[in-house]
């Protein structure tokens, strides 16, 4: 299946190898830099196994919250974690997304860690999981407007409400 | 269907995109906009409906032909909905450099 839509994001940061793995494994690590600027994440939950849940709070800077529940599919310390990655309401429960009723209600993540330099880097990825053609083509989609795909349109069209 | 996906599926059709790009220049007529796409006049109006349906143009009522037009804001809601989704983990990768840069300067203290 090579047509799935893939979202990646890489980067590499200066700093052992054993830290950066534990600041992905470490709940009290994880609340301090999970999350969008400007919000604050409470795991509420956090089995770091395969079937393990990491169940979270996301407080947004609006006063809303969001729920999030991750299910640990591989944990291989070191080198790779991959999750079912969803949101839920307050009690645990998987629900779609919030405004956005066609997006995959769950997505699979994959983070690699490897060696560079002195530094480590890390992959992650995102990929619906069991999607509808429709799910899969709302997250294409949203993939094409965030690799660029739209973005000359979107500039363009910046320019118009800019100037009007 | 909910609004912001009406708006995603008005957007992922090259079809549409190229009518809003064309609006982006200024209003046009149906006639106006068929002419370049070289499609029939009905499939310009079902594009023209969902994009209105989506929220994106509207029409003008001035004039007796109608001309379409960008909708101010019609794009926020997914433009909202795409960087929230990207910040989830570009914002998080920055709060993991400064995170691991603090413990770094903790360490060398």
């Amino acid at each position: 299946m090579t047509d799935t839509p893939r979202f990646t994001i890489t980067r590499t940061f200066s700093a052992p190898h054993a830290r950066v793995w534990e600041a992905w494994t470490k709940p009290e690590a994880l609340a301090q830099w999970f999350g969008p600027k400007g919000t604050s994440s409470v795991l509420l939950a956090f089995d770091l196994r395969p079937g393990g849940e990491w169940f979270g709070r996301m407080d947004m800077p609006d006063g809303g919250a969001m729920f999030s529940k991750f299910v640990f599919r591989e944990v291989e310390p070191m080198s790779r974690l991959v999750w079912v990655h969803g949101f839920a309401d307050a009690e645990g429960n998987r629900i779609r997304a919030p405004f956005a009723q066609q997006f995959p209600l769950e997505m699979l993540t994959t983070v690699l860690f490897t060696d560079e330099g002195a530094g480590t880097r890390i992959e992650l990825s995102w990929v619906p999981l069991e999607a509808s053609p429709e799910e899969e083509a709302f997250f294409a989609s949203m993939m094409a407007s965030m690799n660029g795909g739209w973005t000359g349109s979107f500039d363009q069209l910046d320019e118009f409400f800019a100037t009007s | 269907m909910d609004k912001l996906s009406a708006t995603f599926e008005a957007l992922s059709d090259p079809t549409r995109r190229a009518i809003l790009a064309r609006l982006a220049r200024g209003e046009a007529t149906v006639g106006e906009l068929q002419r370049p796409l070289g499609i029939s006049q009905p499939a310009v109006s079902r594009h023209l409906k969902l994009l209105e349906q989506a929220g994106l143009i509207e029409q003008s009522r001035a004039a007796q032909a109608r001309p379409r037009r960008l909708r101010p804001k019609g794009l926020d809601p997914a433009r909202q909905w795409i960087d929230g989704l990207r910040d989830l983990w570009s914002d998080s990768f920055d709060r993991l450099e400064s995170f691991l840069t603090d413990i770094d300067g903790g360490h060398a203290r």
